[in-house]
């Protein structure tokens, strides 16, 4: 009784509150309680313009990305196709490079003065616009559409394709028919965790934009540049509203497709697609990989030489300049992230275990745990100023907010994975431990514990790689004490300090990189050869 | 169930309080911090002092967002940096409190408020960066006063800032009906924005375009730093000779500070002439007193500062503004 409790006070403090607060600012106008925002929002054109707009790049880049993620999981886990190892790596690889150096290296690229569009094919092209930020918002996100089509496409058991060959099927017939409609939830749950994530994306439109602007990115501008708390707890009340909806719509469409059984970790084997359809999955995935190298590449050509396009003489006068004023960032953000990889992995799974196996108030424990999925990370943001700067929680500015933040951020991911495990065990295991005498406790840590391992180890690897580049919600409660080099570096490039940003973006990269090492290392020699950190990351629950 | 519940909110609430309190440090000054290299500033402050400083960098809004939020319990002692408007702002809100430092009579009148509740420690001077090599390849020479950058031979070739987000916009929008009276500059400004293809919604990152060649010229804060910044890159700067805006960049005392002393302190300090040289090695601005300015930075007798009358502009924001957007919509 006292876990389940604890967990829901917790939820309910740091959760439910926070988003309360950020409605009531909302309707709160000018002093009285009122719907004076939503008029006053609805009532201009620009802002209703910036709320369509939001909504239509971010269900463009939902389809897109989705359609890359698939295309890239497909080459990779089920052809024989060249370079398909070089496709998987790039696919992950935007996980670790912060989105809005990710702008930065982009405008270098492919600006009007870019190496390759105007130094090398003497374009003129106008890239400020919508269209740039789809570009960069769709390789950003294809990461996450390819995790959950590549943890779908694994855990298909091959032997209902085999069937359908066998049955006299061509191969085009098989994926159509067989495989396809097998991947038809992890399609739609990446559309809408793509779509949430586009809606949440500030900084993208903040550097690409040009005129156009998006919901996350004007309500930052109007907290940053206008101090208008109430506009921004307005625009953030929408963001969540279309960000329901679309949750809302997925759930609706998922409801209608599932009849089917998936096995764990089946066999794999390839799919002979028709030769234009492949050609045409190589050239994209040749494409993507190819963006995204190049973009990986001019980061470290920022960071190492004098002046990135005009000046290429090597220097490591960036790493003297980023070490000196990002030092004691490195050093809490690598505290930070391995403390929120280890809290959420372990309170995830102690979550997932109260929702499967016991507990009065379940549903609203996992209502309340997975709802932050469907929550920009704007929201939290104001939602924790509003929330925690008055008795009786006077958090703001304490390590304790910023890693309760990120905690609830990466939560819903840590309970949903163990979820999917222990609803497929079947419980009779745990009762079979207990009948031949073994007690509640050593049940848990002796049945239960095991079996969610490898999602506990994929929630700590998630967990750890989010917290290093995580700037959306925690750029509003991070205070003097509490200093993360994702911001540190955030500020460099926003002041045009391109190469020190380039040279803290390259520690923040090595640092994601031992974090996965580490994590997969403790995880590996306790287990003696666990899975691959890629491989537990591909079959991260979708 | 309930009972249960109330109870262990109220544990938590009383664990995690005291938890926070007990890393309240007592002798530790915590600060706001909209200037540069901030880890300076607070190295060198405690070597003379021998008070430490925590700070945070933000830009000056995200200051007063978090002052009016913080307002019942500020985490924050000193706030330094940032346009004098939101500091005219903090001080109506009743979010700063008066402070006059024997050292401020080392700053001009224009530049400190008359009831010591902020006082300038540097200027910042709005100016163009031009990027030569862009100049050179599309034929155009380097502008000298406003008027040439008016001219259609820079259309899309100048990047500014939003003036409803960052201060440098404002202030040059302002500062050009100041001297140019009010109709001539909305005529002015007309076939000036009529070159700017949109805005940056943040004050520094025309600089940051500027210096990456994608515009010619960008109308900047500080042009002489972010060219000092940016020593290999193919930018000059310019001052216009038929004037020059410029805005305070004060320090204040945060209304609610739990370290009264240790905040005067460092007002002084930051007034003082040592503590005037690390802010000028901080940031590069052109000095508030009369210390002499480092290489590059240009000094306040070179320049045709534009007399801005701060309080005006600053209570005209709103109907500015509002003329901003009915004439140039597409700006949004």
């Amino acid at each position: 009784m006292l876990l389940p409790t604890a967990f829901l006070v917790f939820l309910l403090l740091f959760v439910l509150y926070p988003s309360i607060m950020v409605f009531m600012r909302s309707f709160s106008h000018k002093g009285s309680l009122g719907l004076g925002n939503m008029v006053a929002f609805f009532g201009s054109p620009h802002m209703v313009k910036i709320l369509w707009q939001s909504g239509a790049v971010a269900a463009f880049v939902a389809v897109a990305s989705t359609l890359m993620g698939l295309c890239l999981a497909l080459v990779s886990f089920k052809t024989s196709m060249a370079f398909k190892g070089l496709f998987r790596t790039a696919a992950v690889v935007p996980l670790i490079i912060p989105g809005f150096v990710a702008s930065l290296s982009y405008i270098f690229l492919f600006g009007r003065n870019g190496l390759i569009t105007y130094k090398l094919l003497g374009l003129n092209l106008s890239i400020y616009g919508w269209h740039s930020v789809v570009l960069v918002q769709i390789m950003n996100l294809t990461t996450t559409a390819f995790l959950i089509m590549s943890a779908a496409i694994l855990s298909i058991d091959d032997q209902a394709e085999d069937a359908a060959r066998t049955l006299g099927a061509s191969e085009w017939e098989v994926f159509s028919t067989v495989t396809l409609p097998l991947l038809r939830p992890a399609v739609l749950a990446s559309m809408v965790l793509v779509f949430m994530k586009s809606m949440a994306d500030f900084s993208t439109p903040l550097f690409l934009g040009g005129r156009f602007t998006n919901l996350a990115a004007a309500s930052y501008s109007q907290l940053i540049g206008s101090y208008n708390l109430e506009m921004a707890a307005t625009m953030n009340v929408l963001l969540l509203s279309v960000c329901l909806v679309a949750f809302w719509v997925f759930n609706r469409a998922k409801g209608a497709g599932e009849g089917f059984r998936r096995s764990i970790g089946g066999r794999r084997k390839d799919i002979q697609f028709p030769p234009a359809m492949a050609a045409t999955m190589w050239s994209l995935s040749m494409a993507f990989s190819a963006l995204v190298y190049m973009l990986l590449l001019s980061v470290f050509l920022a960071a190492f030489t004098k002046h990135l396009g005009a000046n290429f003489g090597l220097t490591l006068a960036h790493f003297q300049e980023g070490f000196q004023r990002g030092f004691r960032g490195m050093v809490n953000t690598f505290i930070f992230a391995s403390a929120t990889a280890a809290v959420t992995a372990i309170a995830g799974m102690a979550g997932a275990w109260l929702i499967t196996r016991s507990c009065t108030a379940r549903r609203l424990l996992d209502l309340l745990s997975t709802a932050p999925v469907a929550v920009p990370g704007t929201f939290f943001g104001v939602a924790y100023i509003l929330a925690f700067n008055r008795p009786p929680l006077l958090l703001a500015g304490t390590w304790t907010l910023v890693l309760i933040l990120s905690v609830v951020r990466e939560l819903p991911l840590g309970i949903r994975s163990g979820v999917s495990v222990l609803e497929q065990q079947d419980r009779s295991v745990e009762d079979a431990a207990s009948t031949l005498g073994d007690s509640a406790v050593g049940t848990f840590f002796r049945v239960t514990l095991p079996s969610v391992r490898p999602a506990m180890v994929v929630t700590a690897l998630h967990s750890f790689v989010a917290s290093i580049q995580a700037v959306g919600a925690l750029i509003f409660i991070v205070s003097p004490g509490t200093k993360l080099l994702s911001i540190d570096v955030f500020e460099a490039v926003y002041k045009g300090q391109i190469g020190p940003a380039a040279a803290m973006s390259v520690v923040m990269i090595a640092l994601s990189l031992a974090g996965i090492a580490g994590i997969t290392a403790i995880s590996s020699k306790s287990k003696g050869g666990g899975p691959s950190w890629g491989e537990s990351l591909f079959r991260r629950a979708a | 169930m309930i009972k249960k519940i109330s109870i262990f909110t109220l544990t938590l609430m009383v664990l995690i309080s005291s938890i926070s309190g007990a890393f309240a440090n007592e002798g530790k000054l915590n600060m706001y911090v909209a200037y540069g290299k901030p880890e300076l500033i607070a190295s060198e402050f405690e070597k003379a002092t021998g008070i430490k400083v925590e700070f945070l960098p933000m830009s000056s809004g995200e200051v007063l967002t978090r002052l009016k939020a913080e307002r019942s319990n500020p985490r924050t002692d000193i706030w330094l940096g940032g346009g004098s408007d939101a500091f005219i702002q903090a001080k109506a809100d009743g979010l700063i409190v008066p402070y006059l430092s024997p050292n401020a009579e080392r700053v001009g009148q224009a530049f400190r408020d008359p009831e010591g509740y902020w006082t300038a420690v540097s200027l910042v001077v709005v100016g163009l960066l031009v990027n030569t090599d862009r100049a050179h390849s599309r034929g155009l020479a380097v502008p000298s006063k406003w008027e040439n950058l008016a001219d259609g031979a820079f259309k899309d070739e100048i990047i500014a800032s939003n003036p409803r987000t960052s201060g440098t916009a404002y202030t040059t929008v302002s500062g050009i009906l100041q001297l140019f009276g009010e109709k001539e500059g909305w005529s002015y400004l007309d076939r000036l924005y009529g070159n700017i293809p949109f805005l940056e919604k943040s004050g520094s990152t025309p600089g940051t375009k500027t210096v990456q060649g994608e515009f010619t010229v960008g109308l900047v804060p500080d042009p002489h730093s972010i060219k000092m910044n940016n020593p290999d890159a193919p930018v000059v700067t310019v001052f216009p000779e038929d004037g020059v805006l410029a805005w305070p960049s004060p320090v204040a005392i945060v209304a609610g500070t739990k370290n009264m002393e240790g905040a005067k302190k460092f007002v002084d300090w930051a007034l003082s002439p040592e503590g005037q040289k690390v802010l000028m090695e901080a940031s590069p601005r052109v000095p508030a007193t009369d210390i002499e300015p480092s290489s590059g930075v240009p000094s306040l007798k070179d320049l045709n500062l534009v007399p801005y009358d701060h309080l005006k502009w600053g209570e005209a924001r709103d109907s500015v503004l509002e003329e901003f957007g009915s004439r140039y919509p597409h700006l949004n």
